[in-house]
């Protein structure tokens, strides 16, 4: 019953959510997809929104009826639930997104205001996000975050939940709170800027370089960068290359204004900004913690 | 680590007055909602036109969070960004030399009886060195930019690459466990060591977690088994069954009997169905169990499978007890309970969690 969907080792299940959306031919272009999705739903009226919702209610209950998959396994809210956490949560984090590989021109549809099962945008939700292969992989998105990937011959693996494990990763440590939360900001802002600069960069060495050296930013007390101090560290950190302070501004210039791109595009302020940093770091750690889980249950079956 | 305050001054003010760009693309004018907007969304398409609770709202944020946070790292696990290239390894800047480690092993297999150069330890290593051999090789191949041809074309190469990626980072864990183990390895073998294969047991499944979190989280120095035991029936007694599970394997790994067997204990059904256990966390009842008051048979199997895993590993250790709640487990199953059975207990100890809420 599950079969049909095949097992792919790039999914996601870091978190809450995974990536085996189908897309059009790579990666790049399933992620723009997501994001298109996300502002077409945003651009619907509210009573197009409202159609929407109650089509892909219908469309989960029949796929989990003709599936013949009972309640106690799986019920129609949650899957529902699955595909709007999935659409909902799209981020952007522009730069490495190119917005050419958009699958679709949403010039091209028709839009009426008042019949929304004839509006072209909702009709391309549905078929987006209520077609048969979709809510498959939405279905087994959810059983992965309840057992884990399926294993080649079939089946599960017997692990420890991920679901269950998403807490503090290390309640034994008595560090602050506070000191707790700016370090995961940090990794999470890390994270990010990995995805978006390369490690060569001058704008991910810089990066790395503060988020490690906490003396750097308590330097100056106007609020200023201390470029010269940044400068020095730099060039003993990364010998390889002469630093300077203009190469170190537009470094500097380079990352803020990626930020302020990603706030602005995405709508985050400053606290959902931060706190999605903190959530990027502690899934990965929970990602890596995972993969320790795995290879412990491994030593304790075999 | 910087503080956030500091990251909160450097950046986010700074970019509150960074100029203001224009996206491109055909879809500028189609914005994202806001955060607050999102969870509207959320709600109005999970639940439908009515009024949510504070706390409906705050679950939902969590959630929503979470989905986005995930969508961020989707994205390195799709292969980006654009330059896809496959991580260094995190010890050193060279690749791990993995030639002196199969020489420490022949050298020391040869010192030894026939018997040690067959133990599973020892096989462990080598299929793990041919696995890292082979990243090794791609790792070089890629830096050098002559990365094979089907890495850089067409879908199935951007899986492929994504699938190695996969692998690397799996295996990046284990590059730091290797070369923890070579250094064990040589130390053994310059001692002349006859337990080689006894001890390697042990390095190999404490050394990737210990090295893994020393480089990932910068943690002090590791606790004794028996605290982190009592930190973890500490959070037991809180309810906080999740973070007792952290703790309690840590110990467990390191060899403590008792962790191992209370570890066990929180995946029971029969132990988290006692009208003792404090589950006003949540922790330890199944999500489902909590929400839906439903738990899956498969699920309830898991569960019952992962506490046996832990009993036996407990009994191997020297738990006396673990024999005991092995037979209980036993016992209820001759009567003929599967897991769909089991998932009554779940679902008992579901709806003590959802009155404990109210």
């Amino acid at each position: 019953m599950l079969a049909a969907v095949s097992e792919s080792q790039t999914s996601n299940r870091i978190g809450d959510s995974a990536a085996s959306s189908p897309s059009p031919s790579d990666g790049s272009g399933g992620l723009a997809r997501g994001q298109l999705r996300l502002q077409v739903l945003w651009s619907l009226p509210e009573g197009h929104q409202r159609y929407l919702f109650e089509e892909v209610h219908k469309l989960c209950r029949s796929h989990l009826r003709r599936q013949r998959v009972p309640p106690s396994e799986m019920t129609p809210e949650e899957l529902v639930s699955e595909i709007w956490q999935k659409l909902i949560g799209t981020v952007s984090l522009l730069d490495a997104e190119s917005s050419d590989c958009f699958p679709v021109n949403p010039r091209e549809w028709s839009v009426d205001p008042h019949a929304p099962e004839r509006d072209g945008r909702v009709v391309w939700l549905v078929e987006e996000i209520g077609g048969s292969e979709a809510l498959m992989h939405r279905r087994e998105d959810i059983l992965r975050q309840r057992y884990g990937r399926s294993l080649p011959g079939g089946g599960r693996r017997i692990a420890q939940l991920s679901s269950e494990n998403e807490i503090d990763p290390d309640p034994s440590r008595a560090e602050p709170l506070e000191e707790t939360d700016a370090r995961y900001v940090w990794l999470g802002l890390l994270a990010a800027a990995d995805l978006v600069f390369s490690q060569n960069d001058d704008a991910s060495m810089l990066l790395r370089l503060m988020a490690e050296d906490p003396d750097i930013l308590g330097v100056s007390s106007t609020g200023r960068w201390p470029v010269r101090l940044i400068v020095t560290l730099l060039n003993s950190r990364f010998p390889s290359a002469t630093w300077t302070d203009d190469r170190v501004d537009n470094a500097k210039r380079r990352l803020v204004n990626w930020i302020s791109r990603l706030m602005r595009k995405n709508r985050l302020d400053a606290t959902d900004l931060e706190a999605l940093f903190a959530k990027v770091a502690r899934q990965q750690e929970s990602g890596e913690r995972e993969i320790q889980i795995d290879l412990h249950h491994t030593n304790l079956v075999s | 680590m910087a503080t956030k305050q500091q990251f909160n001054r450097v950046f986010v003010q700074e970019a509150d007055g960074a100029p203001k760009g224009v996206v491109r693309g055909s879809l500028a004018r189609l914005g994202f909602p806001t955060f607050e907007e999102r969870v509207g969304l959320f709600l109005k398409a999970v639940h439908g036109e009515r009024n949510f609770t504070n706390e409906e709202r705050a679950d939902t944020r969590e959630r929503i969070l979470a989905a986005m946070a995930a969508s961020i790292l989707a994205k390195s696990e799709a292969g980006f960004p654009k330059n896809a290239r496959v991580r260094r390894p995190l010890i050193g800047a060279k690749p791990l030399e993995t030639g002196a480690i199969r020489a420490a092993l022949a050298s020391s297999s040869q010192r030894r009886s026939s018997d040690n150069a067959d133990t599973p330890s020892v096989r462990i290593i080598l299929d793990e060195l041919a696995d890292l051999e082979q990243l090794t090789a791609a790792h070089r191949s890629n830096e050098a930019g002559s990365m094979p041809a089907q890495v850089r074309e067409g879908a199935l190469a951007t899986s492929q690459l994504s699938d190695r990626r996969q692998n690397w980072r799996f295996h990046r864990g284990t590059f730091i466990g290797v070369g923890a183990i070579a250094a064990v390895i040589f130390i053994y073998v310059a001692l002349g060591g006859s337990w080689f294969g006894e001890n390697l047991n042990s390095t190999i499944t404490s050394s990737p977690q210990a090295e893994s979190r020393g480089t990932s989280l910068a943690a002090g120095q590791p606790r004794p088994a028996e605290e982190l035991v009592k930190r973890g029936r500490e959070l037991v007694v809180a309810g906080n069954m999740s973070a007792a599970r952290l703790v309690l394997r840590q110990a467990a790994e390191a060899g403590n009997a008792s962790a191992a067997l209370e570890l066990g204990a929180t995946y029971d059904p029969i132990y988290l169905a006692r009208p003792s256990v404090t589950i006003a966390g949540g922790g330890g009842v199944p999500r489902e169990s909590q929400t839906v008051g439903v738990v899956s048979s498969e699920l309830s199997s898991a569960y019952i499978a992962t506490a046996r895993a832990w009993y036996e590993k407990a009994k191997e250790l020297g738990a006396t007890e673990a024999q005991e709640r092995l037979e209980r487990l036993d016992v209820v199953e001759a009567k003929g309970w599967e897991g769909g059975r089991f998932s009554v207990l779940f679902q008992r100890a579901g709806r003590r969690w959802r009155a404990q809420r109210r």
